[in-house]
C-alpha cells in the first residue's frame, strides 16, 4: 500500500548491534519489522542505512523456520498480500520485497486466496505493485531450472464479485 | 589398667580441646574478614573532599584521556576510591568527537582487572539519570542514551548497562534491556528486548 511508505517503520527483536561504521544494525531472535500496513516476520535481520532513508533489511529465518511477509494492496476493499521464503529482501528506497528460495506469495481479496505463487524467487513492488517469478534465486530465469506455479481462483458470479476498480 | 584408660582418655580429650581450639580461631577469623567486607560497603571515612573541581586524566600517549567535572569529589583511603556528585564526564579522543556523560552519582575505581587476562583499568560507575550525549560528526549521527546506571572503562572506550536504557538518534527511538558500547570501534550492542522506531524517510 502506498501510504505504507510515510509510515514510521518499528523493529522488535531480541538482541541488536549497531555498526556505526558501517551503519548496519544486526537483529537476532523474533524479529518483527511493521510499516503501516506491512509486517515482516523472521528470525535474523541485516539492515542497512543510507543517509538518504534508503537501504535495504535482508530477513533469514533460523533452522528451518522461513520469513513471514504481509502487507495491504491498494485499489480496493481488504485486498491483501502474504508471502513466506526463506530469505526477503526489502528495499527501502524502491519498496521492492524479494522472496528467494521456496518462495510462496498469496493475494487475498476479502480473506480468500484469489492467486498464489510458487517459485525460487518472487519480487513484489509494493509502490506499483508489479510482481514478477523466476525459477532460480538469482531472479534471473534459468531453462529448465524447475518451474514457477501460478494459481488464480475463478472470479466468483457477477452478483458477488465487487468490480476491481484497477 | 584403668590408669592406662585414664591416659589415653586424657589424650582424647586434650585432642578434643585443641581441634576446638583450632575451629574456634578459624571462626573468629572468618568473622572477621566477613566484617571487613561489610564496612567496605558503606566505606571506610572519607579523608578529603575537593568541591568545584575539574579532574584530567591524562593517557600513556599524555593527551587528555577523560575529563570530569562536578560539584564534589569525596576520596575514600580504604577502597582508594571516588566518590562524585552530580559528575559531569566528556571522554576526547582526539580524533573522535567527544562524548558527554551526566549523572547523579559516580564512583571511580582505579586499576581495577575485571578478568585476569585484561590489564587493570579504571572503571567510573555512573547511577541515577544517566545521560550519554554524542554530537553529530563525520563518525556519527548526534546520538542520546538515559539509563538509570552506567560503567565507563575510559581507558578502552567501553560503556556497560544491565538496566533499561533509552537511545534517541535524529531518525530513531531505541529502547532495550542491556548495553555494551565500544566507542573507538563505534559499536553498540543492545542485549535484550529491544524496540526501534524509525521515522518515515525523508518526504520522496
Amino acid at each position: 500500500e502506498k501510504a505504507d511508505s510515510q509510515k514510521r517503520t518499528n523493529i522488535s527483536a531480541e538482541y541488536t548491534e549497531f555498526d556505526g561504521k558501517t551503519n548496519t544494525k544486526t537483529l537476532k531472535g523474533k524479529v518483527e519489522l511493521t510499516r503501516g500496513t506491512l509486517l515482516i516476520r523472521a528470525e535474523n535481520g541485516v539492515e542497512t542505512e543510507t543517509p538518504d532513508g534508503g537501504g535495504a533489511v535482508t530477513l533469514s529465518g533460523h533452522a528451518g523456520s522461513q520469513v513471514f511477509f504481509r502487507q495491504k494492496r491498494d485499489g480496493g476493499e481488504d485486498l491483501w498480500i502474504e508471502g513466506l521464503a526463506d530469505r526477503v529482501e526489502y528495499d527501502k528506497k524502491t519498496e521492492v520485497v524479494r522472496f528467494i528460495s521456496k518462495a510462496q506469495v498469496r493475494y487475498l481479496s476479502q480473506q480468500k486466496v484469489t492467486q498464489e505463487q510458487n517459485g525460487e524467487f518472487l519480487s513484489y513492488d509494493s509502490v506499483n505493485d508489479v510482481f514478477t517469478a523466476t525459477n532460480s534465486t538469482s531472479g534471473k530465469r534459468v531453462p529448465g531450472g524447475g518451474r514457477v506455479t501460478i494459481t488464480s481462483e475463478p472470479k466468483g458470479k457477477k452478483s458477488d464479485a465487487k468490480p476491481d476498480n484497477k | 589398667m584403668t590408669a592406662d584408660r585414664i591416659r589415653v582418655w586424657l589424650g582424647v580429650a586434650l585432642l578434643g580441646l585443641v581441634m576446638l581450639g583450632s575451629f574456634w580461631i578459624y571462626e573468629v577469623m572468618r568473622r572477621q574478614s566477613e566484617d571487613e567486607a561489610a564496612n567496605a560497603k558503606n566505606r571506610s571515612e572519607p579523608d578529603y573532599y575537593v568541591e568545584h573541581f575539574n579532574f584530567v586524566r591524562l593517557s600513556q600517549s599524555k593527551q587528555t584521556n577523560y575529563r570530569v567535572t562536578g560539584e564534589k569529589l569525596i576520596h575514600f583511603p580504604l577502597e582508594d576510591e571516588f566518590e562524585i556528585i552530580q559528575p559531569r564526564i566528556v571522554g576526547i579522543d582526539q580524533e573522535k568527537t567527544p562524548m558527554t556523560i551526566r549523572a547523579d552519582r559516580a564512583i571511580v575505581k582505579q586499576k581495577v582487572q575485571e578478568k585476569l587476562q585484561n590489564k587493570p583499568e579504571d572503571q567510573i560507575h555512573m547511577h541515577g539519570n544517566v545521560l550519554v550525549e554524542r554530537s553529530k560528526s563525520d563518525q556519527g549521527s548526534y546520538l542520546k542514551m538515559a539509563t538509570d546506571s552506567l560503567i565507563l572503562f575510559p581507558d578502552s572506550e567501553r560503556m556497560r548497562t544491565a538496566e533499561a536504557i533509552t537511545m534517541t538518534t535524529p531518525r530513531a527511538n531505541i529502547t532495550a534491556i542491556g548495553m555494551e558500547a565500544e566507542n573507538n570501534r563505534q559499536k553498540i550492542r543492545l542485549l535484550s528486548k529491544v524496540q526501534i522506531s524509525i521515522a518515515p524517510p525523508s518526504a520522496k
